[in-house]
């Protein structure tokens, strides 16, 4: 099953460099969120660590 | 310059991957999931007003209450407008929502601290909460529970990352919290608005006759509760189904709620071995199962059915909830498991919500049907910390102390469940009559088409061959 969209109404020279610049957003998006989480999970654990030692 | 913010400026082009539309969602909702961790700052607020915790409390819950009514209100304009040009708004609204509140806190004008989170904050946040679901359905209609519990995951891990943040930069701009709540208003203001753009620049959505290649829609038996048809927001709420799933969401969110609000002192009560970062660890416990749930519970709705998994978060959370009543307070891993389980379902109901609705209503007007469904949510948020708090009070009048407090409550949430789990049962599929007709859903589409070529020319000047090529579905 293909994850590509398939509609090109929006492929003319400035949609493409668009298109490859929010494509790119996207990415370091994915990177950032995936920082965030980690941070707050890592947080987290350490909190939650007093639950079970005292 | 503000074209770029049309809904005709994001249809996505030939080959954009929709594995890059979810960060967008994302983005938007961890940002505006901070609001759960809003009691971060109830004690330097209380300091710096020299008032008590009710006033102070207010804010969170008009933010809550404002989240409701904009999601209700302001639904069928996130999807008239497209997502863009909404979660563009919810930046807006939510960063000038800690800028308005830090005004007030610097010149000590609490109801400025109402207006500015509170109402505009609030608003920020109904209209992000819903103007990435009805995108991320379209794009996923093969996994609609997997792709909704992703984004609203962000709403349950958004506390997860400012809690800690907003200790670090409370504790970075001054020696007391109190004198840091502006510049921590201001840093996160411009942190949010920074990635909500971020999240709003990168959305794209499908064009309406987009489908993921090789899939087709399901086969529907007549007992099945997925639709064929569309029904339109307005139409909708004189379903007697919208009203169900009103009750069942209610339900789940009231009970979850009413643990979440007092989860720190409720395990103190509990365990009288637990101290104040012990029960901070054991807040931190639930909103990981709150956001893991989110995404485990809804993604696993898209295979054994909407129904059913609500069964299961209704009638296995009434069994927790009744464990809990008889033999919390017997182990502390006892009651965080139970009660972590209690939360994931809690989450789980939040992003299981919108697939239901898809399921029941089509995809035509989800977003505004999701909008206002979450109603519920504000009625849940004002009645679940009123059973637990109120009765906690009560006990403690009548000379109860310790997890003695909580019983009558926890026995509540049970019959508030079980009434959930009924409502649920009694959903059928949406009648024939409330269906849009397909001539007149199609007319809509072409009209939208029409309005997406001539403003889309317009945008862009000059229009390219390709503007109007359409793709084989």
């Amino acid at each position: 099953m293909s994850d590509m969209a398939t509609d090109g109404r929006h492929d003319g020279h400035h949609g493409a460099a668009g298109t490859k610049g929010a494509a790119l957003t996207a990415m370091i998006l994915w990177i950032v969120v995936a920082l965030g989480l980690a941070y707050g999970l890592f947080n987290t654990v350490k909190t939650a660590t007093d639950l079970f030692t005292g | 310059m503000l074209s770029f913010l049309d809904r005709e400026r994001t249809v996505a082009p030939r080959g954009y991957n929709r594995w890059l539309i979810p960060p967008a969602a994302l983005a938007v909702h961890l940002s505006i999931g901070e609001v759960y961790a809003f009691s971060v700052f109830k004690t330097p607020l209380v300091e710096h007003f020299g008032t008590k915790l009710t006033p102070i409390g207010i804010i969170f819950s008009i933010a809550i209450v404002m989240l409701g009514l904009s999601a209700a209100f302001g639904g069928r304009w996130v999807e008239r407008a497209g997502p863009r040009k909404a979660m563009a708004l919810a930046a807006l609204c939510w960063a000038t929502g800690f800028v308005v509140g830090a005004l007030g806190v610097a010149t000590k004008q609490l109801w400025l601290v109402y207006l500015g989170y509170g109402v505009i904050g609030g608003i920020g946040l109904g209209i992000g909460y819903i103007s990435p679901v009805s995108t991320l359905i379209k794009w996923f209609p093969d996994r609609p529970g997997m792709a909704t519990g992703l984004a609203i995951m962000g709403f349950g891990g958004g506390a997860l990352i400012a809690s800690p943040l907003t200790e670090q930069l409370l504790s970075a701009f001054a020696a007391e919290p109190q004198d840091a709540i502006v510049p921590t208003f201001l840093t996160l203001a411009a942190i949010y608005f920074v990635a909500m753009m971020a999240g709003a620049f990168t959305v794209r959505v499908p064009a309406d006759d987009w489908k993921p290649e090789g899939w087709t829609p399901p086969q529907r038996s007549k007992s099945s509760l997925i639709s064929a048809g569309n029904v339109t927001a307005t139409n909708a709420i004189k379903t007697p189904q919208f009203w169900m799933l009103w009750t069942v969401l209610f339900c789940n969110v009231t009970a979850g709620i009413g643990i979440l609000e007092q989860a720190a002192p409720m395990i103190q009560d509990f365990f009288s071995s637990v101290n104040a970062a012990a029960a901070a660890g054991f807040v931190g416990v639930l909103s990981l199962c709150n956001m893991c749930g989110r995404f485990v519970w809804s993604s696993t709705s898209d295979v054994v059915g909407r129904k059913r998994i609500y069964m299961m978060y209704l009638g296995i959370g009434a069994t927790l909830y009744f464990l809990l009543a008889t033999m919390g307070t017997a182990s502390i891993a006892l009651f965080v498991l139970f009660t972590g389980i209690i939360l994931s379902f809690y989450g789980g109901g939040f992003a299981t919500v919108p697939a239901y609705l898809k399921d029941l209503f089509g995809t035509l007007e989800v977003g505004a049907i999701h909008g206002r469904l979450l109603t519920a949510w504000s009625a849940a948020g004002v009645a679940g910390p009123l059973i637990v708090n109120g009765l906690a009070d009560i006990q403690e009048a009548n000379g109860q102390d310790g997890a003695g407090l909580y019983t009558l409550s926890l026995f509540i949430m049970v019959g508030v469940l079980v009434v959930g789990f009924i409502a649920n049962l009694m959903i059928r599929p949406v009648n024939e009559r409330f269906h849009e007709p397909e001539r007149r859903v199609e007319e809509r589409r072409a009209a939208e088409e029409q309005r997406f070529t001539r403003d889309g020319d317009r945008a862009r000047a000059r229009p390219a061959p390709t503007t109007t090529t359409r793709s084989e579905p």
